[in-house]
Order: structure tokens, then sequence, then C-alpha cells
């Protein structure tokens, strides 16, 4: 009995021992969640590359609707307090010292928000500092413009930039894509109102009662007119129909389907972008804006996002 | 009235006494260790993330030091400036309080500490402690009663102790509607860009800067240090984005302990010290706003005490003393250093421990004890979760007190320490906060062991989830 004891003593005694010798193992722990520590900063928010678009719209236009977008007061994709959706106050500015002076190729056009607190998407943002917003637009063809948006926070002491994550040039685009879209609409509306009106002038001026003739000269030159109308309004009624027929082709071209097996709804359009959701096979989306590789859809939920253009496919 | 020699606060002449001296010193660096770090104050609170519904990293470098914007925030009442400080964009659910603790995993240990033992003197050995324990406990509340009236009431509590008052005070803001005029009224933090109720470290032995509390051995200075809270008035001023800042602040001579007590004799106090601090900032291009700034302190110390019936009831003999510095906080993106400097002085008979009315009890050689002292320290902000931190610090008596003490123990009281450590932020949200700490420091004092005079050297590890909610 008492060798159990003394044997049981030497025991505890070997694991007191053991123990004293584990405090150094204070360094372990440490050590592991040091490295914690670093592996989950590294997986911190990745700056996105410039936002770079191909859009099949003449030049004049997307400076007309990237202008348009720039002098509103507004950044969307990004905010200070939570609760809020967009950053109000912003600023056309003709310059700005948060991006260099631009040598490229293209027009540039600048929006910036001073004294802004933290804001959302900047990567590590932090401090007061001012957002900008930075649009180049770029002619690439007759009847396509390529547009980058970058966008930027920086502190206002100097420390930091932060870049973007992606997601306030995403709605930056998505806006400039509204505008493309209104500038079509009011387009169609004023050549058909263009177009017709003269018609409508000239039936009206047929529908009054027709002065004696006096003159034959003059009666001819009437005549002649008439005939011009009359054949003007037969090609505006052609290109009407052209119009309604184009009208109808785009209208069954902006629902698509989801043709891959599984497909991601992404945040920005590109690979490595957050996925926003997952969409299935069959599902049909709502296209709201197209590039050469990837299309902005709105999901049969609601949900907004980017899908490659591989797993998609027109609605029949 | 009537005084007499029973009174004295001390009467211990130097030359029979270093041993005493010495042991007063360890104590008192300990406790001055143990209360500086127990009681941490939460200046980071996720009340008013909460409340604004703002990120933590809009007003942190990394939680808790502040970045310019929390700066402004502090210095302009608690106010961002816009129309979010009305009381109508104010989420019903929130609840102006923050708690800060921190539990732990620590290991102490400190060479030549005189071990009784029996028939002897004793020996000097290395004692080594460790194990899990807490630090003490934080409530704060801090915010605006009306508009350009602030507050801050900061109930704090070590374990096994009593709460007591970190600071309580109401300031006036934006005086005139100038924000170079704001007055606070209470117990409050010397103004100071280098706050450490702020910074990163939180050991035993680094948990603390050796410069904002110093006291050479035997000195009977009731004031505590720059680092202490205090007692009185503030008119503290700045520009609009907190670049230029300056305070000037008429303090009771209590070091922080209400009830008018005056070196540790409540109901005894009738002196005020004077602190003095301005700093500016700069941009430097390419790098951000750099900032140097000075201070002053100039205080008054009884020496002894006016009784009646033996108890202490007025302070007398008030002697001098000062601390003057200087220090620079300089940026390189993510990367920045605190290089501080304090010069030191404390008047004869504060310094030997002496009433001023007996200057016969003076040693010889008796001269007032004065030291420089700084640190450098250096933070790195791999990520704003991830913060590391290192500092070199010491403190050097350029005069001892007296002609035995600058004879034989020159180097007492000199501090030279360090301090690394890092801290990963996993949750920073505006709900709450949780910094895994873990930290070495290391400190050696000068001739302060009791039995051979030799140096001690103290080290502290830390491990610890640091949270507030």
């Amino acid at each position: 009995m008492k060798q159990v004891f003394s044997s049981t003593q030497a025991s505890m005694r070997r694991l007191h021992e053991r123990i004293v010798r584990t405090k150094q193992l204070w360094v372990a722990p440490a050590l592991f969640l040091l490295l914690c520590g670093m592996g989950h900063a590294r997986t911190r928010e990745k700056a996105a590359p410039s936002f770079t678009i191909e859009v099949d719209q003449p030049y004049s236009r997307v400076v007309a609707a990237v202008e348009d977008v720039a002098r509103s007061s507004v950044i969307k994709g990004t905010f200070e307090y939570t609760g809020d959706d967009q950053l109000k106050g912003a600023q056309f500015e003709p310059s700005s010292r948060l991006f260099p002076v631009w040598t490229g190729a293209g027009k540039v056009f600048l929006k910036v928000r001073n004294r802004t607190l933290a804001p959302k998407h900047f990567i590590q943002s932090n401090d007061v500092g001012a957002v900008a917003v930075r649009y180049v637009v770029q002619e690439n063809g007759a009847n396509s413009t390529r547009l980058v948006i970058d966008a930027v926070f920086v502190e206002n002491a100097g420390h930091h930039g932060h870049p973007s994550d992606g997601y306030v040039e995403t709605c930056e685009f998505a806006e400039i894509g509204k505008r493309l879209k209104e500038f079509d609409q009011q387009r169609t509306l004023r050549a058909s109102g263009h177009e017709f009106a003269p018609s409508r002038e000239s039936s009206s001026q047929l529908d009054k009662p027709v002065e004696p003739v006096i003159d034959s000269s003059a009666t001819a030159d009437i005549r002649r007119a008439i005939a011009d109308q009359e054949s003007q309004l037969a090609a505006d009624t052609a290109n009407l129909r052209q119009l309604e027929a184009q009208a109808r082709k785009i209208r069954a071209s902006e629902f698509v389907r989801i043709n891959a097996e599984r497909a991601e709804l992404k945040a920005s359009p590109y690979s490595h972008a957050r996925v926003v959701a997952a969409l299935k096979q069959g599902q049909e989306a709502t296209v709201l804006v197209k590039s050469a590789y990837w299309f902005r859809v709105r999901s049969e939920d609601g949900q907004e996002g980017w899908v490659s253009h591989s797993a998609l496919e027109a609605q029949p | 009235m009537q005084f007499s020699g029973d009174q004295l606060l001390s009467r211990r002449t130097p030359g029979c006494a270093l041993s005493a001296i010495r042991s007063f010193f360890a104590v008192t660096l300990f406790l001055a260790s143990f209360v500086v770090t127990s009681s941490q104050p939460g200046h980071a609170i996720p009340a008013f993330a909460r409340k604004y519904g703002l990120p933590c990293s809009a007003c942190h470098i990394g939680w808790p030091i502040l970045n310019t914007f929390g700066q402004q925030f502090r210095d302009n009442g608690y106010q961002i400036g816009n129309d979010r400080d009305s009381p109508i964009y104010q989420n019903p659910a929130y609840w102006p309080m923050t708690f800060r603790i921190t539990p732990n995993w620590h290991l102490e240990s400190k060479t030549k500490v005189l071990v009784d033992q029996t028939g002897t003197l004793g020996v000097e050995k290395t004692i080594t402690t460790d194990g899990f324990d807490l630090s003490g406990l934080d409530l704060w509340t801090a915010g605006t009663l009306y508009k350009n009236i602030s507050f801050s009431v900061l109930p704090s509590m070590a374990e096994g102790q009593s709460f007591h008052l970190e600071n309580a005070w109401v300031r006036f803001d934006n005086l005139l509607s100038s924000p170079w005029l704001n007055l606070k009224f209470g117990k409050f933090e010397l103004d100071s860009l280098l706050s450490e109720k702020r910074f990163l470290t939180l050991s035993n032995v680094g948990g603390f800067w050796y410069n904002y509390h110093f006291l050479p051995p035997g000195d009977s200075n009731g004031f505590g240090g720059v680092g202490n809270n205090q007692l009185g008035i503030e008119l503290l001023g700045h520009s609009r984005n907190s670049y230029a800042r300056y305070s000037i602040s008429l303090l009771s001579s209590v070091n922080g302990t209400p009830g008018l007590t005056s070196a540790g004799q409540g109901g005894t106090s009738r002196t005020y010290d004077l602190y003095l601090h301005a700093n500016e900032g700069f941009q430097v291009k390419g790098l951000g706003v750099q900032r140097v700034g000075v201070f002053g302190y100039f205080g008054q110390s009884p020496t002894y005490f006016l009784t009646s019936q033996g108890t202490p009831i007025e302070a007398q003999g008030d002697k001098s003393f000062s601390r003057v510095g200087a220090y620079g906080w300089w940026f390189i993106k993510d990367f920045d250093v605190e290089t501080f400097y304090l010069h030191g002085q404390d008047n004869v008979f504060l310094g030997n421990s002496v009433a001023a009315n007996q200057p016969n009890l003076l040693p010889a050689g008796a001269v007032g004890p004065n030291w420089n002292g700084g640190f450098v320290e250096a933070h790195y902000a791999y990520s704003p979760q991830l913060i590391f931190t290192g500092r070199y610090e010491l403190v050097h008596m350029s005069r001892q007190a007296n002609a035995a003490v600058q004879g034989a123990t020159p180097n007492l009281g000199n501090v030279d320490s360090f301090t690394i450590g890092y801290r990963w932020y996993p949750i920073m949200f505006s709900r709450a906060g949780l910094a895994f700490h873990n930290e070495y420091a290391q400190a050696k004092t000068g001739n302060t062991s009791i039995l051979t005079n030799s140096d001690q050297t103290a080290r502290s590890v830390m491990l610890g989830f640091d949270f507030d909610y």
C-alpha cells in the first residue's frame, strides 16, 4: 500500500514537473493564434481590378450617359451609416488628387464625395476621407465603347488609400446602364414623335378646306408636297414596323434561362467576385446589362448580380 | 494651530533605510503596475458604433487607438457634427454603455526577490508565478446629455475590490460656437495624444508607461504621474480637424482621489496643480499626418499635515514638483512610431521625505531628485484586424535625492524595459469587439534588490482575450 502511494506520489511529481516544463509552451498557442490571425487577415477582401466593359453603344451616347451619372450627387454601392444604401452629397469634379492625371485615351469624368466616414465596400476602410469615382470613356469602334470605372477612398490624414472591392463600380455602371436605356427610350419616342409629327401636321393641313385655285403653278407645288408627304408617311410606317420588330426581338432577348447545372450570381463581373446567390438550372432571369462575357441579371426572387454568359441561354 | 513631528508623513533618513526605500519602491512599482493594468478603461466603445451605425474603424486605427476622425469626434464632445447626432436617428434599442474585460493566462517572474529563510536575513531568488486570471472590469457610459454637452462616467473594478470611478465628467463643448473653447469639469484623463488608456499592451510589466507613473524611490510626492486621471477643470481647444490642439487644466493636488485627499489623507487638500499641453499635426506628402506635442505638469505636494486629535485635517508644507516633456507620433502608412521624452524633478523635501518645517532632518548632500525618461513605441497594422506592437522605454535618474544614495546606489530607481506583442481582432463589429492578445514584457529596475542592491528583472507573459460589448 505504501509502495503504491509512493509510486503515485512519484508520478504526480513527474506530472507536475511536466506541467512546469510545459509553461514554456505558452509560445505554441501564441504562435498558433498569430498564424490564425495572419491567415485571417490574409483572407481580407481583395481590391478589385478596374471595372472595364465594352458597351454596344455609340461613343457619344455613352459619354452623355456617363456625364449624367458623374454629375449626379449620389454614389451608389457604398454608404457610411448602417441602414443607408448610397452616399449623397457627391460633386462633379474636373480633376482630383485622389487619382493620378489620366494620360490615356478617352474622356475622363470624376465624381468626389468629401468628408466621408469609413465608407462600405472599400478595402479596410478607416477614418474620414474622400471617395472618388473615375469614369474613362474610350471609343472602341463605330458602335462600341469601352468604359473603365474606378473608385477609391482616401483618408484625409493621408495615411492610406483604400481601393474599392468592385461593388461601387458595378453599381455605378448599373446607373449608367439605366441612363443608356432611358436614352434609348427617349430616342425611340423622339424619333417616332419627330417623324410622325410632320405627317400629322400634313394631314391636318390636308383636312383644311382647300382654297380656290388661283395659280396653276402653286397647285402643282402643293401636289408635289402632298406626294412627298405621302411617300414620307409610307417610309415612316415601314420604319415603325421595323422598330416594332426590333423591340420584339429585344424583349425576347431580355429574358434568359440558366443552362448550366449550377451557376453563381456574383456581385461583380469577375470570377473571384463575391457570390450573391446560387442559381439552379432552368431558373429564369431578366437581363439588365450585357457585356462581352458577363450579363447583369435579376433573378426571379429579385436578386441582382452578374452571371457568366456561358451559363445562360436565351428563352425560347 | 499646533503641529508636531509626529504628524510627519515620513521621517526616515535615506542613509539608514536604503533597503526600506528599495522595498517601498518595488512595492510601489508593483502596485502601480497592478492598479494601472487592472483598471485599463475601455475607451473604445461599441456603444458609439452602435449609436451611429458606424464600423469601429471609423474612429480607431485598431481598437483602442484613435485615428484622426476618432480624435475629432472625441474633441467635438462625442458629436459627429451632422444631423446624425440628433436623437431621432438613434435606434431605440441603443444602450449607451459598454463593458470591457480580459480573461487571460499570465506568467510573472522576478529575479532577486528576498525570500524568508529561518535563521538568516533571507535569500534572493527568482520567483515565478502563473495561472489563469481576470483583468479588472470597466463599465463605461459616455455620450451627449444635450447638444454640445457631453459626459463620461467610467466605474472600474479590479477582482475582489470595490468599484472606483476611473473618470466622471461633464463637458460644455464648442462654447461661443468655437471649437477652441471647451470646458470639462470632473475627473478626467490629462489631455495627450499619447494616451495610456488607449494603448495596446496589458501585462503587469508592460501594461503601462513607466514614465507616466515614475517616482524616485523614497520620494513622498503624492502625485502618481501624468498617467493618472485627475480631478479638476480643463479648458481645451482644437482646430476643426483636431490637428492643432491645446489644453489648460487646473487640478486639485489630490492625484485624482476624491474627498480632497492630499497625499493619501482625506479632507486635507487645499492646493492646485497646473497642466498644460499643446500639439500640432502636419501633413507629410505620401506619409500622412505627423504629430508633435509638448506638455508640462506643475504641482505641489504636502510634506506634513495639521492634525486634530491625531487626525490630519490640513495639508501643510507644500513643495513643488514638475514633469515636462515632448512627444512625436510619426506615421509611415501602416507603420507608426511614438517617441516620448520626459524630464521630472521633485523638491528636495519631497525627494527625501522630510517635512518642510524640519529642514534639519534633510540628509547630507540633499538635493531635489531629477530624472529623464523616454520611450519609442511602434505599431504596425498588418491589417485593421492584426496589429503588432513593440516598445523600448527607459527612465534614468540624473540626480539622486542625497549624497548617500548617489554614492551607494547611483542607479537606484532606473528602469529599462521593453515590450512586444500583437493583437488579433477576429471580431470587430459595431456591436462588439474581441481581440486575442499576446504580449511579452521585461523591465529591469536599478539597484532595487533588498539584500544585494542588485538590479532586478521582472518579466510578464500574457495571453488573453480582450473583449468589449
